[in-house]
């Protein structure tokens, strides 16, 4: 205790010379941490490693990374909403997992905790039956489950994911009454599917399209995804999901106003350029670029619409 | 054949091969430390590998693969600390033989189990792997929950003994696993509104405590200076191990066609592989009562089968797309990163990458055996050599950084140490660490597909499909035979000790 | 503590400790609870059973069999303590705590505390520390606590 308030008396000392030597040193003065919740070289590491490629190309410093795994997330996303506010950690995270978490109960932060740098990547769900599934369109599959309430089973990855908001959504829209089976993994659904286990699993895009089994019934989002443009929207068949997994950076809320603006410009540069673009298609995910203050209107109306739902299906109370 | 042939001969181009031994030997090292893990290893080097040539960068990551399989056998032998889950069921035999001063001879058991197991794990991934990729999805949640059983029930065999406290402690395992979210509502449950037990006990830090501290108590309880009192290395170790292998050929190659099936099951992964041949091994031997007490067929069934899960779990992912567990996913990341799509694609195109990584693995997974006769062993047993008023204490501290690295929280310790004194306690009473151990680890995985069958069960409107498989009805039949066989030869047991006993007694009058 | 003791107590303990689970786990909602309510039933089945043994051992006033080998217990219950304060300690400063922790350990369980021991003692926990030091905290970027 006496230690650590020596060492930020040091600090603050140190503090105030640079101050008075340096007054016009610019934000960023030292390298931005970027915490990422989930486990080195997992979906989430990749994104972000592309990212910082591009991002020290663009501002010619690299980010340095900080990995806080477990809980799905959870523990780290908390580790960004209570990091210092002074612009030097930042973090990526999952939308909407970073909505559902607080919702459900399953985090101590809220979306209040976060000043929203940019998305740089949305990857859609799909709907998947195995090969030789009866099912050959989303009506297909819908009138079977009309028919039949409560036999149909459906695969989705994890409990409170973005697989299971779809589910619900696809529920209620549609008016059935699904099983729903959830399974640890993403690859965990590809194999019950394809086997032909459960009657259809739901699945990102991104895994969907690197393995060869199964057919695609709809697709998440509001318009095709470019990586399967023969592949109909739920949309087109009259469910209205548009909901998709994206990665987002965030930092704590509070952040100073040069310091986000660095942050949101830079960002939206790196994004935007076509190396970027073109390297994260070779790892399977669709880039695209929203900004900050966008974003939180989407976080915000999805969280109104994602705590409904989980209501009204009595997951959360 | 020419195909692989010519990969061959690219694999053993000598840069390629000294890469590869560099990573093998990389990856058994990190796998010997405990605290460190391979998923960690291969994950850190990932950023080193981008930039590389993807047949050289994707070699690379397989060699630490099989390497950290084979590593962390070592500290299972030596200290009882299994490295990894997977080399859990190395210290049921492994351990005993350390302290029998045969530690030699288990770690020469263990490589050259790692050494024939990955290498047909490789082969079998080579010559096969479209069709028993398919038939990894005839697999149901059904059939994962009897297996997970199956692993299981080796408790009941392990703890001949004392079958209930056994029976007990693979229990609690469960129990204590149970607590954070649950799979179906994902509400916190059994958490005592505790807000850190929401995320559940994590299985590494309990695992730590478990074997690594508690192990640390046991010890000190010997005033002696070192682990093993005694400890010989014998020059006919090696041919005593080669003449084992040939004679029990049937424990290789059984445990060697588990540890690729199960490997191939997405999911259930090296734990329960190493957990049902051991199981099997022992259920099949003549003696079983030898094992559990330094049988050294115990340490090559579960290295044989550990290492060639290598090859099984990379099946999928290469095939379907589908990685069979952490490590086999990080390297399809990769794969994806380099631009090539896993299945038929992988096959034809890109020059034969496909045939010529796998013909790396099998030359990562040959240099093993030399590069652990002459380095690792040797390394490693310089362990027995150290006192244990350094050694002790030293490994303290390796597992309470190892334990806070999984999250990087201090709660981890705290998990960590509060196992340690418990497991020392509950070992003292003749709860073991290893029947807890394996219901922690096992006991996710069985209440994940158990919720999914009976989900899929009442959607059918059929209890009875749980077991009315064909694959399920044989496991769960597999199941029963290992529950009661131990139960009747504790009972045959006990009859002949007390025929033995009335027996003297007459003597003696 | 006599070892027979011992397991009654912690029977008691834990079957204390699985009526609170069961309690708790009544509170699942369906289909979840059938898995977890199995396992805490037969575990606490068990555990019932090992009581009555462990009751009925007591009883019969065998010969008291020790909780650990006489005269190992100081050292285990020093260890056990060190390890406790080690890790509420370690968020002050990770690098001079382990030192400590290491340098003290060593020199609990030396045989003979020679000059010559404890300078082995410093050394050798010096290279542990700069070891996990450089490769937890450099190489595999694990902030550890109390050195940012």
């Amino acid at each position: 205790m006496k230690n650590n308030l020596l060492r930020s008396l040091g600090v603050a000392c140190l503090l105030v010379l640079m101050v008075s030597t340096n007054a016009l040193a610019e934000y960023p003065e030292r390298q931005i941490t970027l915490i990422v919740p989930f486990g080195a070289g997992g979906g989430s590491d990749r994104v972000a490693r592309t990212v910082d490629k591009f991002w020290t190309e663009q501002t010619g410093q690299s980010m340095s990374f900080q990995y806080k795994p477990g809980a799905s997330g959870a523990i780290g996303t908390d580790a960004i909403a209570r990091a210092p506010n002074d612009g030097y950690t930042i973090g990526i995270v999952n939308m909407p997992t970073m909505i559902i978490q607080p919702v459900s109960g399953a985090a101590s932060f809220k979306l209040a905790d976060f000043d929203f740098i940019g998305k740089v990547n949305s990857d859609p769900l799909v709907l998947m039956v195995s090969e030789d599934s009866p099912y050959q369109t989303l009506e297909d599959f819908i009138s079977a489950a009309r028919e039949n309430p409560k036999t149909l089973t459906l695969a989705i990855t994890g409990t409170l994911s973005s697989a299971h908001i779809v589910a619900l959504k696809l529920t209620e829209d549609a008016a059935i009454d699904l099983t729903l089976v959830p399974t640890q993994g993403g690859a965990n659904t590809v194999a019950r599917t394809a086997g032909g286990h459960v009657s259809a699993g739901l699945i990102g895009l991104g895994l969907f399209t690197r393995q060869e089994n199964g057919r695609a019934l709809a697709v998440t989002g509001p318009d095709r995804s470019e990586f399967v443009p023969d592949l109909p929207t739920f949309r087109e068949q009259g469910i209205n999901i548009d909901l998709t997994a994206s990665r987002v950076f965030v930092a704590p809320r509070g952040l100073p106003a040069e310091a986000l603006d660095y942050l949101r410009t830079n960002l939206a540069k790196t994004a935007q350029s076509d190396a970027f673009q073109a390297a994260f298609r070779t790892i399977g995910q669709g880039p695209v670029w929203q900004s900050g203050a966008e974003l939180e209107q989407e976080a915000l109306a999805q969280e109104s619409e994602i705590s409904a739902l989980l209501k009204k299906y009595q997951l959360i109370q | 054949m020419e195909l692989f042939l010519a990969s061959l001969t690219q694999a053993l181009d000598p840069v390629v091969l000294l890469l590869i031994v560099l990573a093998t030997a990389l990856g058994a090292i990190i796998g010997a430390l405990p605290g460190f893990s391979s998923v960690m290893a291969i994950s850190l080097l990932l950023p080193v590998v981008y930039p590389m040539d993807p047949l050289l960068g994707l070699i690379l990551l397989g060699s630490i693969y099989m390497g950290a399989m084979y590593g962390d056998a070592n500290a299972a032998i030596l200290l009882n600390i299994p490295g990894t889950a997977s080399a859990l069921p190395t210290t049921f035999d492994g351990f005993p033989m350390t302290l029998q001063g045969r530690a030699y001879e288990a770690l020469l058991a263990a490589l050259c189990g790692s050494v024939f197991g990955g290498a047909f794990g490789v082969l079998v991934l080579m010559l096969s792997f479209s069709w028993l990729a398919k038939l990894s999805l005839l697999f149901g949640p059904q059939e994962y929950f009897w297996l997970t059983r199956l692993g299981l029930t080796t408790i009941a065999a392990l703890s001949s003994d004392n079958v209930i406290k056994g029976l007990l402690g693979g229990g609690l395992g469960m129990c204590i696993s149970l607590i954070g979210l649950d799979p179906y509502w994902g509400n916190p449950r059994l958490t005592f509104g505790q807000p850190s037990l929401v995320a559940g006990v994590n299985l590494i830090p309990a695992l730590l405590g478990l074997f690594c501290v508690a192990q640390v108590f046991i010890s000190l309880e010997d005033r002696s200076r070192y682990i093993a009192t005694t400890y010989e290395r014998r020059s006919s170790a090696l041919k005593i191990i080669f003449q084992t292998m040939l004679r029990r050929w049937d424990v290789m190659l059984r445990s060697s066609f588990i540890g690729v099936f199960i490997g191939i099951l997405p999911g259930a992964g090296g734990p329960i592989a190493s957990t049902i041949s051991y199981n099997e091994t022992r259920r099949w031997d003549r003696q079983p009562e030898r094992y559990g007490k330094g049988a050294v067929e115990g340490v090559f069934a579960s290295e044989v089968a550990n290492n060639s899960m290598v090859g099984g779990s990379l099946i999928p992912m290469m095939a379907l797309g589908i990685p069979g567990n952490v490590n086999a996913a990080v390297i399809l990341g990769a794969l994806l990163s380099f631009g090539l799509k896993p299945g038929t694609d992988l096959m034809n195109q890109s020059s034969g990458i496909a045939y010529a990584f796998m013909a790396g693995l099998l030359v990562s997974s040959l240099v093993l055996a030399p590069l652990g006769y002459f380095v690792i062993i040797r390394l490693a047993t310089l362990i027995l050599k150290i006192p244990k008023s350094l050694l002790a204490p030293t490994i303290l501290v390796f597992a309470s950084v190892g334990a806070y690295s999984i999250t990087n929280s201090l709660y981890a310790v705290v998990i960590m140490i509060t196992f340690g004194v418990a497991g020392f306690f509950l070992r003292k009473v003749g709860i073991e660490a290893a029947p807890i151990g394996l219901g922690l680890i096992l006991g996710p995985i069985a209440e994940r597909e158990f919720t999914s069958s009976l989900l899929i069960a009442q959607a059918n409107g059929s209890l009875l499909s749980i077991v009315w498989r064909p694959i399920s009805a044989v496991l769960a039949l597999l199941c029963l035979i290992s529950i009661l066989t131990p139960l009747w030869t504790a009972r045959k047991n006990k009859k002949a000790a007390a025929a033995a006993a009335s027996g003297a007694l007459a003597d003696g009058s | 503590m006599d070892r027979k003791l011992l397991d009654v107590v912690l029977c008691g303990l834990l079957l204390a400790g699985l009526t609170g689970f069961l309690l708790n786990a009544v509170a699942i909602r369906p289909p979840a609870h059938v898995y977890p309510l199995t396992v805490i039933i037969i575990t606490l089945l068990l555990t019932g059973v090992a009581c009555i043994r462990g009751v009925r051992t007591l009883w019969r006033k065998r010969p008291a069999i020790p909780l650990v080998t006489p005269g190992s217990g100081r050292i285990i219950a020093l260890v056990m303590v060190a390890l406790i304060a080690y890790g509420a300690l370690v968020s002050v400063h990770y690098v001079v705590v382990t030192f400590l922790f290491l340098v003290g350990l060593y020199q609990l369980l030396a045989e003979k505390r020679t000059i010559t021991n404890l300078l082995v003692s410093i050394v050798v926990a010096a290279v542990v520390t700069a070891f996990i030091y450089f490769s937890f905290g450099s190489w595999l970027h694990v902030p550890l606590p109390g050195t940012s």
